[in-house]
């Protein structure tokens, strides 16, 4: 496990990657640490019954194209890096700008079945799964919003023509798939539980 | 320690206060037993520590002994001590503690002879409440004493049931060895029984907010005769405004509750 | 990943302020942990005067002319806000900076032989982010309702504003907590990757120093167990400040309602962990100590990494011996106990390894060892009085008193303190390049010993005495009035107590300024941060050194002429 490299500088290098690579899935530990805190909360006040959720199918079926979308916009993001890759590492692709795109559609998706969740009667104040749908929709949010701060981060870059290091696109990348494996966990679970 | 008690004001023991519980002598063995045999420990290592600073230090014994303690021998020997403490301390108390819940305190009484009472905490005052005649909660003819009076015959079981008015609360019993939150949203239930008669006091003890230090009740222990003249002498489901309410706190004066009994839970 | 940046320019702003040097990130986390243990110790000072003497205005010496309230008394709010700004800002502002962000920062590198953090730039606005969260908690002073006061474990409803408490001051509190979170995080996340890319070559796991084993244990209970809290606080402040009910039930909870419980399962779920999260560096750092200043190697030094390492898993399942008396049911209680008495195992195993590791040792006396002492000392009356905690029946009787709070200050607060000051006193001359006052330290480490024990077993005794937690005024209640001599002892100790840290204060700075010159290795230990000259440069090696020995090469009959060996040195004639 020892880094067998001698000189300082090499060290430095030759770790960059590697240890790029585990910070960034370190992180997700944590991040996925509290999600699965809220998911077994949730599961609790199910478990102890202290409120009740039905859904019609309109709204289940939004709630599964929007997911789509995500998933879109995630295999869209791994073909701009694919293509980014193959080509000189500095242009920009139409991928990377629909992955983006797909991105803000899929907030806007989620705001969109909030409202629908609400007019259906189930507000946070008056039902706490409501409460924890909402909770956790936004908490997932506000990580799709860093994740699409980091990607402007990255086209600023790219327009500027600017070198970007390989191990920064991909671990964008990683953040961006992880983002949607995480909702589509998520959406499973809810599917599942409700 | 529970027996050898000598009063030196801030240095030595003080007693905890007087058990007039049925079963409260069992949490005092096995404080007892814990005290007993965490002194004897501790004076090994306190007599351990001694003994290196006055034999190993370095004036004395100027070259240590190489020793990593990384063999087999040493292994076992570190393991040995580990388990003959968990043995010796854990498993014991353990072993008491589990019959003492089997046996007392997780064994509900049944029977006729049983007491049965709601307690419902409010912010800084109890709300106590006797079936009445016709034993069931929730009806007209419950009694309600003034707040923070609670009233038991001696050497009866009392089963309490507990819930909350607003925040957690905790029945807190000292003379019995006894506490029991009271949740929002959920019935706690406990019991107990006192051996001798007369007058103590019970506490909350979960903070509750700026009065929780004055969220005192006054509990009367008294023969079964003079309980029962007491309930009959109470008038059925009348608060009455607490004649001792010198809270002085606004939170207090919001009233005494109405209407909040519940019908007995069945727990298991 | 940055790599280092030398920067050319040498303003104060990059070098002293915004530095990504870990080595300067570890002294600012010293000087802010030991800023929030004076005030928390303060507070306690203020908590400990209304014990004692309730009915008397704060003196000057405890400036009673800032406490707001009737002729500088302390009125019940006020006393509620003194105990739950203590006990947060205790452990979340004094001893996490103090061991974690302070030493943590400062030895991980230099000990594993690493040139500075993984992500050094993470690790500045891990600091930064932490100071903010600090100035967030402070702040809430400054609302007309006051700081929190719903006890550091902020248990709803009470915390809620359908608790009672009126203001923002909860919601500042919980806000705090989340960032200083979030900052933690930063750093846990940097301090378990660092040990594990960047060790020197032939720098293995178990060469590692234990100080290191013990700070990395703790970033990786931190990794896991800090986003826990943070779920369940955030769901506490959108409870608070946007009206959902999660925490709510009963008659506070208008429609729907959550339930109370599941925000102490939360809590408690992080906070048994939060407790070894606290205690595993001084485990570590006195582990270590004891092997340099008996001039021996930590005996069984693997037994005792594995030790704590089981300890870290068992901590993580045991949560649910806080809630013996929510009335949960009889098979969680008693699985509870069992999953907590088998904490004891691992626990008196590796202090036997402590004991071990001084007999047939030659044994120095200077203040760090004096320190470290100290620890196996309040650590094993912290430890042995867990046991009545863990024991659902006398726990029924002991929760919620002052022996709780006796106990945890044991092992929290005692043992955390003495370990600060062990690890201080030790790396002092690493971190300013002075020696503290000797005969200053060690009358400083009398007067805590001798006090500290008074105090905080006597709070232990008055909870057996009966006295719950948190009362404003004890003598209140009729079975109480005796305590209060007792309780009026406790306070002259405790103020003795802080007066003996204002010493050590003056002895810290006074020694910083004018402390006799260091040498490069003045207790003669072998662990790498010792090689280099002081003061130590940004990126701390000029080569990254190979690493051929264990920490504890001492007293090895194969070296000549010296008792230690420089871990990269090669020990002839060893195998």
């Amino acid at each position: 496990m020892s880094p067998q490299v001698q000189s300082a500088d090499l060290l430095q290098i030759e770790c960059d990657y590697e240890t790029s690579k585990m910070g960034v899935l370190v992180t997700f530990g944590g991040i996925i640490m509290l999600f699965v805190t809220f998911l077994a909360t949730f599961s609790a006040m199910v478990a102890k019954e202290l409120a009740t959720i039905k859904l019609d199918e309109t709204t289940i079926i939004v709630a599964g194209v929007t997911t789509i979308i995500l998933i879109m916009s995630s295999v869209l993001f791994h073909k701009s890096y694919s293509l980014w890759q193959k080509i000189n590492e500095v242009t920009i692709s139409n991928y990377f700008y629909a992955s983006i795109i797909f991105g803000i559609v899929f907030l806007f998706g989620q705001i969109n079945l909030w409202k629908m969740i609400v007019s259906a009667g189930f507000t946070s104040h008056s039902n706490v799964l409501a409460g924890m749908v909402y909770l956790i929709g936004g908490v997932h949010a506000v990580h799709l919003i860093a994740g699409l701060t980091v990607l402007g981060w990255l086209w600023y870059q790219l327009i500027q023509s600017r070198q970007v290091k390989p191990v920064r696109y991909q671990m964008i990348g990683w953040f961006w798939h992880f983002l949607t494996a995480l909702w589509c966990i998520i959406f499973v679970f809810f599917l599942i539980v409700l | 320690m529970g027996k050898i008690k000598k009063y030196l004001p801030g240095i030595w023991f003080l007693d905890p206060p007087k058990d007039i519980s049925l079963d409260g002598y069992r949490i005092d063995n096995v404080i007892q037993y814990t005290d007993f045999v965490i002194t004897l420990y501790f004076g090994i290592v306190v007599a351990a520590l001694i003994f290196f600073i006055w034999r190993y230090n370095a004036r004395k014994h100027p070259h240590a002994v190489y020793d990593l303690g990384n063999t087999k021998k040493h292994r076992y020997l570190t393991i040995a001590m580990g388990l003959l403490v968990f043995f010796s301390i854990d498993v014991v108390i353990e072993t008491m503690s589990f019959k003492d819940l089997k046996e007392a305190f997780w064994k509900f009484p049944k029977g006729e002879k049983v007491v049965r009472i709601e307690i419902m905490p409010q912010q800084y005052a109890w709300n106590i409440r006797y079936p009445g005649e016709d034993d069931i909660f929730g009806t007209d003819d419950d009694i309600v004493p003034p707040q923070n009076i609670l009233h038991i015959p001696v050497n009866t079981p009392i089963v309490v049931q507990l819930t909350t008015y607003d925040v957690i609360h905790s029945f807190y019993l000292p003379n019995f060895r006894y506490k029991q939150d009271a949740t929002p949203g959920m019935v706690t239930a406990m019991w107990f029984q006192a051996t001798e008669t007369g007058n103590f006091e019970f506490a909350c003890a979960e903070l509750c907010g700026n009065s929780h230090f004055k969220m005192k009740g006054y509990l009367t222990v008294e023969s079964e005769e003079d309980f029962n003249g007491w309930i009959a002498a109470q008038d059925p489901e009348v608060s009455e405004e607490d004649e001792e309410d010198d809270w002085g706190d606004e939170e207090a004066d919001e009233g005494v509750p109405t209407q909040w009994g519940w019908l007995w839970k069945e727990l298991k | 990943m940055e790599g280092i940046k030398m920067s050319s320019s040498k303003s104060i702003m990059s070098t002293h302020i915004f530095s990504t040097d870990h080595k300067t990130i570890g002294k600012q986390f010293l000087f802010l942990g030991i800023f929030f243990l004076l005030f928390g110790g303060f507070q306690a000072l203020l908590i400990r005067w209304q014990l004692a003497y309730p009915e008397q205005p704060v003196p000057w010496w405890l400036l009673g002319f800032i406490i707001n309230g009737e002729a500088g008394m302390i009125t019940p709010d006020v006393y509620n806000q003194l105990f739950t700004m203590h006990g947060t800002i205790m452990i979340f502002w004094a001893i996490t900076p103090l061991l974690i962000g302070a030493f943590g920062n400062f030895l991980i590198p230099l000990q594993i032989g690493a040139k500075d953090m993984a992500f050094p730039t993470l690790n500045m606005l891990s600091f930064w982010t932490f100071f903010l969260s600090g100035v967030v908690l402070l702040s809430a002073y400054f609302l007309p309702t006051g700081a929190a006061s719903g006890g550091w474990t902020s248990y709803p409803p009470l915390s809620l504003p359908a608790g009672g408490i009126p203001g923002l001051g909860q919601a500042f509190w919980t806000l705090s907590i989340t960032l200083m979170g979030v900052a933690t995080m930063m750093g846990a996340i940097n301090y378990v990757i660092t040990v594990i890319r960047l060790r020197a070559p032939g720098m293995t796991y178990f060469r590692m120093p234990l100080s290191v084993w013990g700070l990395w244990l703790t970033s990786i209970l931190n990794v896991i167990f800090v986003p826990v809290i943070a779920a369940g606080l955030i769901m506490l402040l959108i409870d608070q400040l946007l009206g959902t009910q999660f925490f709510l039930a009963g008659r506070l909870a208008a429609g729907g309602g959550g339930d109370p419980l599941l925000f102490q399962h939360v809590f408690w779920i992080f906070g048994h962990p939060e407790v070894y999260i606290l205690i595993l560096p001084v485990w570590g750092i006195v582990s270590e100590l004891l092997s340099v200043f008996s001039r021996k190697p930590a005996f069984g030094a693997k037994v005792t990494v594995i030790c704590m390492s089981t300890i870290v898993v068992l901590s993580s399942i045991v949560w649910g011996h806080h809630m013996y008396t929510t009335g949960m049911s009889p098979l969680l209680g008693k699985t509870f106990m069992f999953l907590t008495l088998l904490i004891s195992i691992p626990s008196s195993i590796f202090f036997f390894n402590w004991l071990a590791t001084l007999w047939r040792g030659s044994l120095h006396f200077d203040p760090p060892m004096l320190h470290t002492m100290a620890v196996i000392w309040v650590f094993a009356i912290g430890g042995l009085t867990g046991l009545y905690n863990a024991t659902v029946t006398a726990d029924i009787y002991l929760h919620d008193t002052m022996f709780v709070v006796g106990h945890f200050h044991y092992t929290m607060a005692a043992s955390v303190l003495f370990g600060g000051y062990a690890a201080i006193a030790h790396w002092y001359p690493r971190m300013f390049g002075r020696m503290l006052n000797p005969l200053l330290s060690k009358i400083h480490f009398w007067g805590t010993f001798i006090t500290i024990n008074l105090v905080f077993f006597n709070m232990m005794v008055t909870g057996y005495a009966g006295q719950h937690r948190r009362l404003y005024y004890p003598g209140e209640f009729e079975f109480l009035q005796p305590l209060a001599d007792m309780n009026i002892f406790i306070t002259i100790m405790a103020f003795f107590l802080g007066a003996f840290q204002i010493l050590f204060l003056y002895n810290f700075i006074h020694s910083m300024l004018k402390g006799k010159v260091a040498e490069n290795n003045p207790w003669k230990a072998n662990t790498l941060e010792w090689t280099m000259d002081y003061p130590i440069p940004h990126g701390n090696f000029s080569t990254i050194p190979q690493v051929v020995n264990g920490p504890h090469e001492y007293s090895n009959p194969n070296i000549k002429d010296a008792d230690w060996v420089c871990q990269t040195v090669k020990i002839e004639g060893d195998s």
